[in-house]
């Protein structure tokens, strides 16, 4: 992996609730090779009892699409077409992700056997399940993938905001797509957006459904975004994260759900090589 | 820490809805004088599970049914504020049109995208008179209704098993069977609190398996009034 500094600063926090044991949420992200542009993933482990290796199962996600993302990052440095981009964007990313992962996690499972407390639930993948979201940003490509719930955000330097992964009451109450679906490949959606000479998003926001579901109304987390870049512009990226553990701690109290964001904005100062969830 | 950004903040809403059977059977043997009795019982355990799981707010409203189908409380009403006022009967029992009204509800709007499951508790002791499976269809075709954590209470000898399990639409799960005061009460207590459990736990933490459990009834049936 390249260790050329990005053109893009990220910030990654995540959060759970009080009475919660463990975060089976994961986030993490990767600069492209020779600073093309980053790659970044949010995973959201299922945590319920059928799931009992989802935090383990969100790592692998943001892992295995993190892989796939530097791949493509490296394949579209060959003169790759935007068309041809945007096939492999999204009709061959997600089969590969989605075969990844799963092989992933077949390997976890071969190193560390079902317990005694497992024997009556379903093997592997259904062990692991969860939802991802991951996008990769270049100077031209603006790329996004996504099975399960959770946002996608895009900031535009022009203020308007844009969440072009979601699709209302596809995921209501606590029920999701999930990687360790049958039909997962199928389940993935694509954003992908092709815009030379146009500016990058001003920011882009990957975020756990444990966030939007703590604001009164959707509107009220994309105000959160604008605010969040407002925030930065205003007091920095040091004060924004230092705050932001603490905001995602209020907003886990109130959705009752781990709660994680990635967010990533241009900028001189390199975000160095890779970063994930501590 | 400043102040966060965006808009306020709310612990996402359950939505809890009694489906109550106040046809004309229902007053017979103190059916319906043991149904107030038992809700109005139930209230304090509701409040206490929902302070069990502050993350979620529970909304309570009830729909009775007897000549037609109506609100009895209409606007959903945090738990703490609940306070219930006896319902009467008269008439027959339109379940379906009980079950349309509900099913206007299980949309979104006015359901909150953000809600967790939401619970329908139906309590009949006879036979629906009206098309009770074109008003289940209409709950089925709602997107919450399809989510729902559904609970089923027989009172009685006569009360449709068969019309009961369809409504839960999960062959795991069997009505609860009241033949007595004491047993309708345990019933109503057990779904308005397990139920309420299961839908109230982001992400499954109490498992809906919880559901097929049986409550803890007396099984005495020596003291069948019913």
């Amino acid at each position: 992996m390249s260790t050329d500094p990005p053109t893009w600063q990220v910030l990654g926090r995540t959060a759970k609730p009080a009475r919660k044991r463990i975060n089976q949420d994961c986030y993490g992200w990767r600069a492209l090779p020779g600073g093309a542009g980053i790659a970044m993933a949010v995973a959201d482990g299922h945590g319920s009892a059928g799931h009992p290796r989802s935090d383990t199962g969100a790592q692998l996600a943001v892992a295995a699409f993190l892989d796939a993302a530097v791949a493509l990052g490296a394949s579209l440095e060959l003169d790759l077409s935007p068309e041809q981009a945007k096939i492999r964007a999204e009709e061959y990313l997600p089969g590969d992700l989605v075969r990844d992962w799963r092989k992933r996690a077949e390997d976890d499972l071969a190193e560390n056997p079902m317990g005694e407390d497992e024997r009556d639930l379903e093997a592997t993948p259904v062990l692991y399940g969860t939802t991802l979201i991951g996008a990769m940003i270049t100077g031209q490509l603006v790329l996004g993938w996504q099975i399960g719930d959770g946002d996608l955000c895009l900031l535009a330097a022009d203020g308007q905001v844009s969440t072009p992964l979601r699709y209302p009451l596809e995921n209501l109450g606590d029920e999701t797509d999930s990687l360790c679906s049958d039909d997962a490949q199928r389940l993935v959606h694509t954003h992908c957006a092709w815009s030379p000479g146009a500016e990058p998003p001003a920011l882009v926001v990957l975020s756990t459904d444990g966030l939007s579901k703590s604001f009164d109304s959707f509107d009220g987390y994309l105000d959160f975004v604008c605010g969040v870049y407002q925030r930065i512009a205003r007091d920095g990226e040091g004060k924004v994260g230092e705050d932001m553990q603490g905001w995602l701690e209020q907003a886990s109290s109130y959705s009752g759900d781990d709660t994680t964001l990635v967010a990533a904005w241009p900028d001189r100062r390199s975000a160095g090589p890779e970063g994930q969830s501590p | 820490m400043s102040e966060i950004p965006g808009g306020a903040m709310s612990h996402r809403p359950v939505h809890f809805l009694w489906l109550l059977d106040c046809s004309g059977s229902m007053s017979i043997n103190g059916k319906i004088e043991s149904l107030n009795f038992a809700v109005r019982e139930a209230i304090p355990e509701m409040q206490r599970v929902a302070h069990e799981n502050a993350t979620a707010q529970l909304m309570v409203r009830v729909i009775t049914f007897s000549d037609g189908a109506q609100w009895h409380v209409q606007a959903p009403t945090p738990i703490d504020d609940f306070q219930w006022s006896d319902v009467t009967t008269y008439g027959v029992t339109d379940l379906g049109a009980a079950l349309r009204l509900a099913a206007a509800e299980l949309q979104t709007p006015p359901m909150p995208e953000r809600a967790l499951q939401p619970v329908l508790v139906l309590v009949s002791d006879g036979q629906p008179t009206d098309d009770w499976r074109a008003g289940l269809q209409a709950v089925d075709r709602t997107p919450w209704g399809r989510l729902a954590v559904r609970v089923a209470i027989a009172i009685g000898q006569d009360a449709d098993i068969p019309m009961l399990k369809e409504f839960l639409a999960n062959p795991e799960l069997e009505p609860l069977q009241a033949h007595n005061p004491t047993q309708l009460v345990g019933a109503i207590r057990w779904a308005s609190t397990v139920a309420v459990r299961v839908a109230s736990t982001p992400r499954g933490g109490t498992s809906a398996a919880a559901l097929s459990a049986v409550p803890s009834v007396p099984a005495d049936d020596s003291a069948d009034i019913w």
